[in-house]
């Protein structure tokens, strides 16, 4: 599904010369893969971190 | 039902925290303030402010809540009075109970709104004639707009006697927060936000696909297509950062969006254990939120909108979260192929996002109630469903042109959260100690917070924090204290803001008398026990 919308974006882009600039592609994926980065490292330490085993 | 309040697991908190978040700003308020502040150049301080900003007062909140909950406490007066040293922060403390309060006044009502706009779309649509000129169809959606909120006028009823609609799916709303929040911290909030958020991603996801499947919609019309939408929103202006709104905007798009100095993290983090870690839970819970915000929020809202509308009326739309996402969207939803089935799915998005914020708003002044006057659990939670019932009801009453909401979001959702979170800060980097807050945050910490965090807690954050607060007060506040006599109903809110500040001032002081009675450490004399 993601992978079509991708493919779908690629050829818009070279359809139109007009749109998105290379420092917008630059700013648009660094930006995503910085949140999607920081989320999946985030997730994957909770769930194989131990659980706490001290309870007051 | 029992008295103790406890979080079922480590996620569900996360999941609850983030939940409170991610609301309809991630969705609408975040497009529209990037596309109209310098488009990819706008990322720029909007990642500065969250490494500076967001989250180390996140930090701070949730290692002072899960502290204060040691102590015994878990509302905003009783903790900052601790981290405070004093009857100051004590009092300032009810801040943190007055916002979320207040706001889910007006919340729930937005959230109603979200509900009306699904059920539409799943009855067939708004009746948007997609024959007609954009600026028809734009206007048919505003008259929709002003059918479903009843802003075109005050009361709940209809000319003819009966109840306005909004009205009825206002109450739907409310029951379903009342039923959620009665039902508890565990079972009622975590659970809900253990398959809301995952829904939401599914939803999110789903009308991102579409959204970047939708190419050039008319091909005699090549400048109104996704990727136009796309630059629109993402390509950078580098001039835009020598403008200081930029740098305002963007500050204030992460302090809003992840809910620091809001009153809930506080609460929320009392309820954990000592062992809990807030370190990592805190940073993935502000992760979460920029996930909704940046990778689903960027890229869907603008670029739909920009493929049907084009960037001009889009960048009408854009300044207005209600007018981009309630009366723009619309119109992208009728021209689009399925537009009926991905406006429910957006709605249906929305609406859960509103939910799982608006679950968080009330529990702050229930423990508040709870601890302050000894009462039980399902006491305090009636007392004060019943509060925001009323408080509600007189937003959903003066829905004309909107008066009472925006009197409530702008000197309480937007005012007193620079307020609140400047006196977090200030007591945990300074009263407290930045060295001994930090090292309570380790507590049972599966990160530790890197040491620059030291001096940007210390003095980055707050001052920070002070030069936004002050740009906004110049940019925002004039304005509004020029119109303030002008407005009946603005003044009536502003009374019941007054009311409700002296109403938890009383509390506060009883609440004292309380605690000191019961020999807790109310002014943080002592360490806690281990």
């Amino acid at each position: 599904m993601i992978f079509s919308a991708i493919t779908s974006l690629a050829q818009d882009t070279a359809n139109q010369p007009s749109g998105l600039t290379t420092s917008g592609w630059v700013t648009m994926i660094l930006s995503i893969a910085f949140v999607l980065g920081l989320v999946s490292w985030c997730y994957t330490r909770i769930l194989t971190a131990p659980s706490p085993t001290d309870d007051e | 039902m029992s008295d103790k309040q406890q979080w079922g697991s480590r996620i569900g908190v996360i999941l609850a925290v983030s939940g409170s978040a991610v609301g309809l700003g991630n969705f609408l308020r975040f497009p529209g303030n990037a596309a109209q502040n310098g488009g990819g150049a706008f990322m720029i301080p909007y990642f500065i402010a969250l490494l500076l900003l967001g989250i180390p007062i996140g930090w701070a909140e949730w290692s002072m809540g899960r502290y204060g909950g040691r102590k015994g406490f878990h509302s905003a007066p009783a903790i900052l009075g601790v981290f405070g040293k004093g009857s100051v922060a004590r009092y300032l403390g009810l801040v943190g109970v007055l916002i979320p309060l207040m706001v889910s006044f007006y919340y729930v009502l937005v959230e109603s709104w979200c509900l009306q706009y699904f059920w539409t779309y799943l009855r067939g649509g708004l009746g948007i004639d997609t024959g007609q000129e954009i600026a028809s169809q734009v206007g048919r959606s505003g008259e929709v707009f002003t059918q479903i909120t009843g802003s075109d006028s005050d009361g709940v009823t209809t000319p003819d006697g009966g109840l306005h609609n909004s009205f009825i799916f206002w109450a739907i709303t409310f029951a379903l927060n009342g039923f959620f929040v009665f039902r508890g911290l565990s079972k009622g909030i975590e659970a809900f936000c253990k398959w809301a958020m995952p829904l939401m991603v599914v939803c999110g996801v789903a009308i991102l696909v579409r959204v970047l499947t939708l190419g050039t919609p008319d091909p005699t019309n090549p400048d109104q297509s996704v990727m136009s939408g796309l630059a629109f929103m993402w390509n950078p202006d580098m001039d835009a950062l020598l403008n200081p709104e930029t740098w305002l905007a963007a500050s204030g798009q992460i302090f809003f969006s992840l809910s620091v100095g809001f009153g809930v993290i506080i609460n929320y983090a009392s309820y954990m254990r000592r062992k809990d870690d807030v370190v990592l839970s805190g940073l993935t819970a502000s992760a979460t939120n920029e996930f909704f915000e940046v990778a689903l929020g960027g890229m869907i809202t603008i670029p739909a909108a920009v493929a049907f509308l084009g960037v001009g009326l889009t960048a009408d739309a854009s300044g207005s979260s209600f007018d981009l996402g309630f009366k723009t969207l619309p119109v992208v939803f009728a021209h689009m192929p399925g537009g009926n089935i991905f406006g429910a799915v957006f709605f249906l998005m929305l609406f859960l996002a509103a939910v799982t914020s608006s679950l968080s708003m009330l529990f702050p002044s229930m423990a508040f109630v709870e601890e302050a006057l000894g009462l039980s659990r399902r006491a305090s939670t009636a007392a004060i469903v019943g509060v925001s019932l009323l408080g509600s009801l007189f937003v959903a009453w003066f829905s004309n042109g909107l008066g009472a909401l925006d009197t409530i979001d702008f000197w309480v959702g937007t005012v007193l959260i620079f307020i609140l979170a400047g006196v977090q800060i200030v007591c945990f980097g300074w009263v407290f100690g930045v060295d001994r807050g930090i090292a309570e945050a380790h507590e049972g910490a599966q990160l530790r917070i890197p040491s620059i965090y030291r001096f940007i807690i210390k003095f980055v954050s707050p001052l920070f924090l002070l030069i936004v607060f002050i740009g906004f007060c110049m940019k925002s506040l004039p304005d509004r204290l020029k119109t303030i006599g002008d407005n009946p109903t603005g003044l009536k809110t502003l009374g019941l803001i007054a009311t409700v500040i002296i109403g938890l001032a009383v509390l506060v002081n009883v609440g004292t008398r309380r605690w000191r009675a019961q020999g807790l450490d109310v002014d943080g004399e002592r360490e806690p026990e281990s």
